[in-house]
């Protein structure tokens, strides 16, 4: 805002200044031409001046010179009709010479005795015009220089009268005039000058002028008495001098009663006292002397100029005011986005808040013992839940270490998978075993590292879950799980046992009876030996179904020749019976106890049961080896293959049987399969199948 | 022929052996005590002239092999005892060997496959060295297929698969292999 208004104020004082030097440079270029019409004026009068000084006297020698000629002299003294003659052919001749108006001969009583214009129709000749001061003072013998109007010819000029003697030291008998018309002087003062010149007589009456309307009136208000005076002077006429209307104030400024003002000078007029050449310049016409040609060059100019520096100050303007805009548009951006940070900082504060009082009240409710130790060992922190199993305090705690709290090798122990986690820089999961007031606790731990705001490793945190009930719950459900395999199988064990030998062998002997009965029946009894022969063949199913169900149960093999040739005769039966080629591969198996055989064998039977009922292979190789007290068996098929991401119910639990029979001899199970590409069952197991799990 | 002792378990069955000197002992395997192919061991070891006859209900091979291995000279199951025991004892008396069909072809092929040496075998199923056998011993398919009760298609694919795993052509060369690994004795 403001600074358009700065700008608006300095435009409006550049305009005003420029304004006002304009006006000075105006004003002082109409006084410089006021001075220069003054001077102007002075010059012209002065020389006017001269001119008109060098007129009125310029007859003054002529006129003595006519006065000094005879003819005059004797016309006046005999006033015969010859001379008379002569003097008006001199008169004629002077006449003539000077280009005047009148020239003329005057008697001592004051008529015109000759003119030169005696044939005119304005002649004069025989008039007394003895009223005249240019006679009357010639007569007395003084040459003298009158400015009249004519009586008669009403034509103004300047008469130049010189006494005429009759001789040497006589009174002057008459005088000779020559009279100029003024006109001459008018030529004189039509010379270019753009005002007024007047030629006044002491009263005021215009003589002689270049405005011819201003001749014969007067530059004064006369009275009625001088008025009168003036007339019977019959100089100018008889009047009446009409007042031109000028006021003459003081200094050089006259004002007419239009109140148009002139510059005037006056000049006196030598040898005619009271006489005054003024001269008048309309102040105006000086004004638009100067301004005329002012306002044509400089106007347009300046007009131009002023349109111009308009348009720049406009441009200014518009530029400032989008400067402005602009400034305000970004203060108001400015504004709005401090608000918008504000506003977002908050919603961050209360975010912060909101997560912190999750947060703390998690740690605070978890059953899970929450604790953060610095690269130190020390603690930083504790959940509620560590507070109250070991009765520490968050506040007391801090700085200290688990040699503070526990004994030295559990303390060793919890140090050492801290720094595990610092090391590594990778989070880890761990059993660690507590000392609490009720005994020793088993905990779940996962520990992980804390990073700080450059990214390294500042603290590990941990979180600890009680996992001693579920571990006893796990190996009591293991230790339910191995009985009861061992119970089955020692149950399977003793039928198998007793169908193959009792029953087996009942039914042997049976065979044996029926055999020898059959031989003695041959020739005494062919039919009877014949049905003897049937006995037999049902028998031999007998004993083969009974032979069939106690292998199934569980093979001799495996309880008399141990676990490779119970494999080996498994997989010929299972190529007998699935037609898919079977390889049995296996070197250096020592003999292996009895669970861990079994678990094998039931492995191996599971696995192959798997392959003849899902994958429809045409191959199996079955590995079994023992290297470094690691006895590893390997099922592997060339069937379809499953994706062993995705286990589905049916095998679900065949697996799980298989795994939870390897885990039990502290072994694992893996398997692996990708559609199209087989599938692999690999077990490994100690050889002396220890108890691991069950700790 | 005439029975001279008998023994319900195997310590008695060594004691009475030793005791009565027989020409020839029928042991079983599945005895209680001393486990019935330590006996025939025992007995050998101390009376390495008398041939053991194994007479047991079990009739797999393995049972066979070990048998054999343990250094009888013969294995009748009890199933066939009533036409073949009295064969069986006067076959190993008279030094012969007494097993069945089957038995002796599981006993080759246990022979052939060695004691522990990686040998080509080990890459074939039990079955598979059967139908070579078989083969090699210019068997046609529909005997072998009769004998191990499978169909001759079957027979035939058996025959393909040891032809692809053996990297071999014809029947001829199946045989020189058989020969070379002791599958079949000339």
């Amino acid at each position: 805002m403001k600074l358009r208004i700065i700008l608006i104020v300095l435009s409006l004082l550049a305009f005003l200044s420029v304004s006002i030097a304009g006006y000075i440079y105006y004003s002082s270029l109409k006084e410089s031409a006021f001075n220069e019409a003054e001077k102007d004026i002075a010059v012209q009068a002065e020389r006017t001046k001269d001119s008109l000084s060098s007129f009125l006297s310029e007859n003054r020698k002529t006129v003595k010179a006519l006065a000094g000629l005879s003819e005059m002299g004797r016309s006046l003294a005999d006033p015969g009709k010859d001379f008379l003659a002569r003097a008006n052919a001199v008169l004629d001749l002077f006449r003539d010479s000077l280009n005047g108006d009148v020239c003329y001969l005057m008697d001592r009583n004051g008529t015109t005795v000759a003119s030169s214009n005696r044939n005119a129709a304005d002649s004069f000749v025989g008039k007394n015009f003895s009223f005249r001061p240019y006679w009357r003072q010639a007569i007395r013998g003084e040459p003298s220089t009158y400015m009249a109007l004519g009586v008669t010819s009403n034509v103004r000029g300047v008469y130049s009268s010189h006494p005429v003697y009759a001789g040497r030291g006589d009174p002057p008998i008459g005088v000779v005039v020559i009279k100029v018309p003024i006109a001459r002087i008018e030529e004189e003062f039509r010379q270019p000058f753009k005002g007024i010149v007047l030629l006044a007589d002491p009263n005021g009456i215009i003589f002689a002028s270049n405005r011819k309307e201003w001749l014969s009136r007067s530059l004064r208000q006369l009275s009625r008495e001088e008025a009168e005076h003036l007339g019977r002077t019959q100089q100018f006429g008889p009047g009446p001098w009409e007042w031109i209307g000028l006021n003459i104030g003081t200094g050089n400024i006259a004002t007419d009663n239009s109140g148009r003002g002139y510059l005037l000078y006056r000049m006196n007029v030598d040898a005619y006292p009271g006489w005054n050449v003024i001269y008048l310049r309309d102040v105006l016409e000086i004004s638009r002397k100067i301004s005329g040609p002012l306002v044509d060059v400089t106007g347009t100019i300046i007009l131009i100029l002023c349109f111009l520096i308009g348009l720049s100050v406009f441009f200014i303007y518009r530029n400032a005011s989008g400067d402005i805009v602009k400034r305000k548009e970004a203060e108001e951006a400015l504004r709005g986005a401090k608000e918008e940070l504000d506003r977002h900082s908050r919603e961050l504060e209360r975010q912060v808040g909101e997560r912190t009082r999750e947060i703390g009240s998690i740690l605070r409710y978890t059953p899970a013992v929450v604790y953060i130790k610095d690269r130190d060992g020390r603690y930083t922190f504790v959940n509620s839940r560590y507070e109250q199993l070991f009765g520490v305090r968050t506040e007391e705690i801090r700085g200290k270490t688990d040699r503070d709290i526990f004994p030295e090798d559990f303390a060793d122990r919890f140090q050492a998978n801290d720094r595990k986690v610092l090391t590594d820089r990778s989070p880890c999961q761990i059993e660690e075993r507590v000392p609490q007031e009720d005994g020793t606790h088993v905990y779940l731990s996962t520990k992980f590292p804390l990073y700080n705001e450059e990214g390294a490793v500042a603290a590990v945190c941990g979180i600890s879950i009680d996992i001693t009930e579920i571990k006893k719950a796990r190996d009591q459900m293991k230790r339910l799980s191995d009985s009861i395999l061992a119970s089955q199988e020692k149950e399977r064990a003793a039928v198998s046992r007793e169908l193959h030998d009792e029953l087996g062998q009942v039914l042997t002997a049976l065979r044996l009876d029926s055999a020898w009965l059959r031989e003695r029946l041959k020739e005494s009894d062919p039919g009877a030996s014949l049905r003897t022969e049937a006995m037999c063949d049902l028998i031999d199913k007998a004993i083969d179904e009974v032979r069939g169900m106690a292998t199934r149960l569980r093979p001799g093999v495996l309880d008399d020749l141990g676990l490779v040739d119970a494999i080996d005769w498994y997989t010929d039966d299972f190529e007998k019976r699935t037609r898919v080629s079977c390889v049995f591969r296996h070197a250096g198996v020592p003999k292996v106890s009895d669970r861990v055989a079994t678990a094998a064998y039931r492995i191996a039977q599971e696995a192959l049961t798997n392959v003849v009922r899902h994958s429809k292979a045409s191959r199996v190789d079955v590995s079994l080896r023992a290297e470094a007290g690691l006895l590893t068996l390997s099922v592997e098929d060339d069937g379809r293959g499953f994706d062993d991401r995705k286990l589905s119910e049916s095998r679900g639990l065949g697996v799980i049987g298989m795994r939870e029979r390897a885990e039990l001899i502290g072994g694992t199970l893996e398997i692996r399969s990708r559609p199209g590409e087989g599938t692999r069952v690999h077990l490994k197991v100690p050889v002396d199948g220890a108890r691991e799990v069950l700790h | 022929m005439k029975v001279v002792a008998e023994a319900a378990d195997g310590r008695e069955a060594i004691r009475k052996t030793r005791e009565s000197s027989p020409d020839v002992a029928v042991v079983d395997i599945s005895m209680p005590g001393l486990d019935g192919l330590e006996v025939i061991r025992q007995i050998r070891l101390e009376n390495p002239k008398l041939p053991v006859l194994v007479l047991t209900m079990h009739e797999e091979e393995q049972y066979v092999v070990r048998a054999i291995e343990a250094g009888a000279m013969g294995y009748i199951t009890k199933r066939s005892a009533a036409e073949q025991l009295l064969q069986a004892i006067r076959k190993v008396h008279a030094g012969g060997r007494s097993l069945s069909e089957s038995a002796s072809e599981a006993l080759a092929t246990r022979m052939a496959k060695g004691a522990g040496a990686r040998s080509p075998l080990d890459n074939l199923s039990t079955r598979e060295i059967q139908v070579l056998r078989g083969l090699a011993l210019g068997k046609s398919n529909r005997e072998i297929a009769e004998s191990y009760s499978i169909s001759t298609k079957t027979i035939d694919t058996y025959r393909a698969r040891l032809l692809r795993k053996l990297n071999l052509r014809n029947n001829a060369e199946l045989t020189r292999f058989a020969i070379q690994n002791g599958i079949v004795e000339l």
